[in-house]
């Protein structure tokens, strides 16, 4: 065997003329490039279709009740009084508190995870936090509902008692300096249904920040050790301004789930449609709760409204979620730069 | 060997006056400080760590049982955990300086709420089993149907079959439409490109916002009211698929994004055409990823209550065809248990929660299982590194 | 083994084991067909769906569970009446349980009609609005409350706010109740039976009722006002927030059939004979005797359906004031798209179960059987199914055939129930007793259940004897001055809160169930124990800590001198 040199002198009797080189796909790729757009294209149709149909259907809400069904507090379809101001109220109000809940607990299992729990058991717990996530809502509802419920009552009566001149706390029906205040003043709230919720969100919130703790250049940190730093002053002085992104984000992601959940706050919360400050005072609404109880006796114009409620609840979601990609995407843009 | 640092002041002088002094060796000087382990508590910290503690848990009771009128539990670990932090930073701040005292409680703030999380974990799933274990003693909890049995017969008639069944049926049928869409869809994003692939990915992660009772409204609306179509497991599938298709599309696409440039690139260089690239190259590498993001999916979708609420009856009997008729589901029996009040349903509701965390556990594990990082080394695995 | 076979080995995995399920179903199914085919041959049968009143679920859901094993398979969801008129309008359901018919048009316009969908109205079962409460006095529930509608009335209108009220002590014969709050459920969604409760206010007591909903008539969304009220969707939820850890103090109104499922106490209501009873199902069936069915068949859309007006103000005593029928839609046009042959067959063999036999479970779930005159107009309104469809087969399902327990197959015009119903004990009068019975636990009156006592009493003959039909000890600590079965008026001088007391302390000393209502009001803790528990806690944790500030202030500043 002998390796043939090509023969330079003869280049000259080659076609030289170069193979066309085209981007355009032939073939089997043009089938492929064509099949995935065409796959592209009717998710873009299913997906968009929803959100352009759920706008369609507010269009006669708003022409029928005008933007009295902003600010309309009733939902009163005996009367054809409709109006979504008190739900969308009390739907920020149950996201507040879970927020309030879920956020500290999210933030401090995400730094122990990643700074203070041993390495061999970090992916067991990283684990662990994940399948928090997947546990069914309802589950979560029944666990509040059922367990929870009498003992969040109790904190409310605590609060009315110590704070109840703050107007969060207050709760006008119930007499808590009597010696036997009325319980039933007390659960079915806000507040109990943002526990249920806040159970919900945690595990979301602090997978995102515990992932992007984890991409804390190992550097930084060791570099704060070095120079003397406790754990905690590594902490404050690396690991969180790098997670300041991941730590936004995440919280906002968990926002916008804990804005749509349904069947636990339908479980906890009684409805009332009026507007209250109080988050421990009983009954509130939501939304998502609103549409699971109303939706099967509402005539035409009032599944009309109800649709266009829950256009308004997607727009508020898709607003934090685009923010919480925003600010998420911008901290992982930081991490590639090490 | 040690350096004397008594000496240091004189250093200080001596280099002020431009000359050079070399330290004295003193090899038979005790050390001045008894190296400090990195890794392990001295007996001392250990002491104080656990005393400040203990102290904590003495001062809890008195405080809660005996001074304030705060009886219950819940008082008594919130107590509990106020002094101990209390206790460590008093303890700390006698023997340490202000660093470490906010070092310690900041690491006790931490661990503490990172342990209520836990124990919340545990306690959802220790209740819902102890609750719910007395209807699944009975084998008939899983072989048999809720049809022909009253509200108010015991355990040993009647089970949950029709609802298992109907939650595989539904999720099947969801997993059979946005499977291949949603991960077809994130090819289309990674792999064609272009500024329609731009406009997909932005829609699609919009609808990943998309409240799932709102997507089970849609399907109520348009396909019950609108197309006069029943109340069926398949409406109940579309309301699931409609939630979960932006979800796994884009998880896939975030997964399909981190495969590396490098193999693509060289995988076109050898000559393969894009599709090949794509089939042989791509999605075996994701596969991990994938399939992470499907079974992460599934439990999602197993679990939702609301779109199904909207779309498909809840039948008390066993139904195979999805295409006709009401046809119950796992958390649709739970809701349904639940709200009725009736201590047999609610105690079967609880069996099927069991049922349904179960469900959801072992799907986890499946996923784990599939992403965890393979061992062979003929080829180094990307996912070790993310 | 590569990456991609394990992938497709744990989706094949997957599928086969919902392919097993799947495929493993329909055979069990066929099991069961074959099963069910040996016994007499039988229609084919389709499933039947349908939503509507959570008054009338209970019953519905036994028989569903009955019928199963005939074949005909039933889903039936509840979700209120309103939601069922509305998903039958739809078309999304094959019938319909709602306790008022369809409103047509209401006054702003709100079409609530069968959007064009021929229907007809039958009679499904009887029952009564009950009042179930939830009243602990010193830790034990009170179980013998009653309360006259006007009471009734003002509570769920606010005016009556808290237990210990003159009125409510005036229905209790003077007892007072402690100082608590009255909590009223309401149901939130569009309800039957805020419809039957609004229509018997606003019938029975519009100066109380019009002036709080600011207009007449009824309503089907109970007008929520005010702080204290609490509004819940659903039978069963008004029923779980009555009987719920938060409950003290709640009053709520639900179909007799779910106290008595929860074993819960209902209030005795004061009738216009003057006495108060409980909604068990002779009083129920004693009470809709003077219901008056509307018969003019040429207006389908009232055809059968009911007028209470004589029922709210029935004189015998036995009778249960807030009494009324439940309602079934059936869809009657020939070109009904969602109706098949096999469908109507369903419906006409599920109909005939629960006007016939079902009927008997009636009293036990705490509802009421139908009398043989809306049975027998129940029966002709199936018949429009088969005339819709002549392939219905409607043989051997008629009146003749029927297993009803208000039938009295020697003399058919009279109601058997009504007849057997006993009268109420002595001291369910007003102003005597009240009993000691607990309620709640569908014993009739007071005396139990015991189908075959003498049923020749009658509203004037007195009441039977106090000793056979209430137990003695209630007797006993009752008022002294009030003989059992007397029926005058109290003794002279309303008893006060110490009589009360006193009255509560010697129900309890003679081990009897029933609480009576007390004034006693459980002591708070003494308000200054607070303040001490405060000084103490701040000097035990100065006592404990400040050493450790001492030395970490002094061990700083001798590190910094």
């Amino acid at each position: 065997m002998s390796t043939i040199l090509p023969d330079l002198d003869r280049a000259g009797e080659v076609d030289v003329t170069a193979r066309p080189i085209s981007r355009r796909s032939t073939g089997a790729d043009a089938v492929f490039a064509h099949g995935a757009r065409a796959v592209g294209a009717s998710v873009l149709v299913i997906t968009g279709g929803v959100g352009l149909f759920l706008g369609l259907q507010a269009v006669p809400t708003f022409q029928r009740y005008g933007l009295a069904f902003l600010t309309e507090q009733q939902w009163s379809p005996d009367t054809d009084v409709i109006g979504i101001a008190a739900v969308l109220v009390g739907t920020l109000q149950v996201a507040f508190v879970a927020m309030v809940i879920a956020f500290p607990l999210a933030l401090a299992t995400a730094l122990f995870i990643s700074e203070y729990a041993p390495a061999r058991i970090r992916a067991t717990l990283v684990s662990l936090v994940d399948l928090m996530a997947a546990v069914p809502s309802v589950i979560y509802g029944l666990f509040v509902a059922l367990l929870l419920m009498p003992y969040a009552a109790d904190l409310s009566i605590w609060f009315d008692r110590t704070v109840g001149w703050i107007p969060l706390f207050a709760v006008p029906g119930g007499n808590a300096d009597a010696p036997l205040p009325a319980l039933s003043q007390y659960g079915f709230s806000s507040f109990v249904a943002g526990i249920a919720v806040s159970m919900m969100v945690m595990p979301m919130a602090c997978a995102v920040m515990r992932q992007v703790f984890s991409q804390t250049p190992p550097g930084e940190k060791e570099a704060a050790l070095a120079l003397g730093a406790s754990t905690w002053g590594m902490i404050r002085t690396v690991v969180l301004p790098f997670g300041r992104g991941g730590i936004i984000g995440g919280t906002m992601l968990a926002l916008g789930r804990a804005l749509g959940e349904t069947i636990a706050v339908a479980l906890i919360l009684s409805p009332a449609f009026e507007i209250k400050w109080s988050v421990t005072e009983k009954g509130g609404n939501t939304i998502s709760s609103l549409i699971a109880n109303r939706f099967g006796e509402a005539s035409d114009s009032q599944l009309s409204a109800l649709l266009a409620a829950g256009f308004v609840l997607f727009l508020i979601t898709l607003l934090i979620n685009t923010l919480a990609a925003i600010v998420v995407n911008r901290s992982r843009s930081g991490a590639e730069t090490d | 060997m040690t350096i004397d640092f008594s000496q240091a002041p004189d250093t200080q002088v001596a280099a002020a006056s431009g000359r050079t002094f070399l330290p004295s060796y003193d090899d038979d000087a005790p050390p001045i400080a008894p190296r400090s382990s990195l890794g392990r508590m001295t007996p001392d910290e250990l002491f104080v760590r656990a005393g400040s503690w203990l102290a904590a848990l003495g001062l809890a009771w008195i405080t809660t049982q005996r001074l304030l009128p705060l009886p219950g539990v819940p008082w008594f670990l919130i107590a509990f955990f106020v002094f101990g932090i209390l206790a460590t930073a008093v303890t700390t701040a006698a023997t340490g300086t202000w660093i470490d005292v906010k070092d310690r409680v900041a690491g006790a703030v931490i661990t503490g709420l990172a342990l209520v999380v836990g124990i919340a974990l545990v306690a959802v799933v220790t209740y819902v089993a102890v609750k719910g274990f007395r209807p699944l003693l009975n084998l008939n909890f899983f072989l048999d149907d809720m049809s022909g049995v009253g509200p108010k017969d015991p355990f040993d008639e009647g089970g949950i079959r029709h609802a298992i069944l109907g939650s595989l049926i539904e999720i099947g049928i969801a997993v059979a439409i946005t499977l291949p869409l949603g991960v077809g869809t994130a090819v289309f994003m990674t792999e064609v490109g272009g500024r329609f692939a731009r406009i997909v990915r932005t829609i699609v992660e919009a609808m990943t916002a998309l409240p799932s009772i709102v997507a089970g409204l849609f399907i109520y609306t348009v396909w019950i009211l609108a197309l006069g179509n029943d109340r069926s497991g398949f409406a109940a599938s579309l309301a699931l698929s409609v939630m979960m298709l932006p979800i796994i599309a884009r998880a896939s696409d975030v997964v399909l994004r981190v495969v590396p440039g490098g193999l693509r690139e060289a995988s076109l260089a050898l000559g393969a055409s894009r599709w090949r690239t794509v089939w042989h190259v791509v999605l075996p590498t994701a596969r991990p990823g994938l399939a992470t993001a499907l079974i992460l999916g599934i439990a999602r979708g197993v679990g939702e209550t609301s779109p199904v609420l909207l779309t498909s009856g809840a039948a008390e009997f066993t139904k195979a065809n999805p295409f006709e008729g009401a046809m119950n589901s796992l958390p649709l029996f739970i809701f349904g248990g639940v709200r009725s009040g009736n201590d047999v349903a609610i105690q079967r509701a609880y069996g099927a929660a069991l049922v349904l965390l179960i469900l959801v556990l072992v799907l986890f594990v499946i996923a784990r299982l599939l992403a965890r990082p393979r061992r062979t080394t003929t080829r180094p695995s990307r996912k070790a590194r993310s | 083994m590569t990456r991609r076979s394990r992938l497709a080995a744990a989706l094949v995995a997957i599928t086969i084991a919902a392919i097993a399920a799947t495929a493993g179903s329909p055979a069990t199914a066929d099991d069961k067909a074959s099963d069910e085919n040996r016994t007499p041959a039988r229609a084919a049968y389709a499933t039947i769906e349908g939503t509507g009143s959570t008054w009338s679920e209970l019953i519905v859901k036994q028989w569903i569970s009955d019928v199963d094993a005939n074949g005909i398979k039933v889903v039936y969801t509840g979700g209120g009446s309103s939601k069922g008129r509305k998903d039958f309008a739809q078309g999304t359901t094959d019938f319909a349980i709602s306790e008022i018919p369809y409103q047509g048009t209401d006054e702003t316009g709100q079409a609530d009609t069968s959007n064009g969908r021929g229907y007809a109205y039958l009679p499904l079962v009887a029952g009564g609005t009950a009042f179930t409460y939830q009243l602990k006095v010193g830790g034990q529930m009170v179980k013998n409350l009653r309360l006259s509608g006007e009471t009734i009335a003002k509570i769920f209108t606010g005016q009556i706010t808290n237990w210990n009220d003159a009125a409510i002590a005036k229905d209790n014969n003077g007892r007072s109740f402690p100082d608590k709050q009255i909590v009223p459920v309401v149901r939130s969604d569009g309800s039957g039976t805020t419809a039957q409760f609004t229509t018997w206010l606003d019938k029975a007591y519009p100066s109380i009722w019009r002036p709080y909903f600011g207009r007449s008539g009824l309503t089907s969304y109970y007008p929520k006002k005010g702080d204290v009220m609490i509004a819940q969707s659903g039978s069963d939820q008004v029923m779980n927030t009555v009987s719920g850890f938060a409950g003290d103090g709640t009053i709520g109104y639900v179909e007799y059939s779910y106290p008595l499922d929860k074993d819960y106490p209902v209030v005795k209501v004061l009738n216009q004979g003057g006495y108060y009873v409980e909604p068990t199902q002779y009083n129920t069936a004693i009470a809709l005797t003077k219901a008056r069915i509307n018969m003019n068949k040429a207006d389908p859309t009232t055809y059968l359906t009911q007028i209470l007006d004589d029922v709210y103000t029935n004189p015998d005593p036995r009778a249960y004031p807030v009494s009324s029928y439940s309602y079934m839609l059936i869809p009657t046009g020939a070109q009904d798209p969602r109706m098949t042959t096999a469908k109507r067959q369903s419906l006409a063999d599920f109909l005939f179960y629960s006007l016939c036999s079902g009927q008997t479970k009636a009293g036990p779930f705490g509802y009421s059987p139908l009398p043989i005159n809306l049975v027998k107009a129940g029966f002709e309104q199936v018949a429009t199914l088969k005339k819709a469809d002549p392939a219905v087969n409607l043989t051997d399902r008629d009146v003749t055939s029927c297993n009803n327990p208000t039938f009295d197959p020697k003399n058919p015009g009279r109601n058997a129930l009504a007849e057997k119903a006993e009268m109420p004990a002595a001291c369910d009068k007003q102003g005597a007793g009240p009993c000691g019975t607990d309620t709640g636990n569908n014993s009739n009156n007071a005396g139990g259940d015991t189908p075959d006592a003498d049923p020749a009493a009658t509203p004037d003959a007195g009441p039977p004897s106090a000793g056979a039909a209430a137990p003695t000890t209630p007797q006993e600590s009752a008022p002294a001055a009030v003989p059992p079965g007397g029926g005058a008026a109290p003794a002279a001088g309303p008893p006060g809160a110490a009589t009360g007391a006193e009255d509560a302390a010697a129900a309890t000393s003679s081990g009897d169930d029933a609480v009576y209502a007390s004034s006693t009001t459980i002591d708070d803790r003494p308000l200054d124990s607070k303040t001490f528990g405060i000084v103490a806690l701040a000097l035990l944790a100065a006592l404990i800590l400040l050493p450790g500030l001492v030395t970490a202030r002094v061990r700083r500043r001798g590190g910094s001198a």
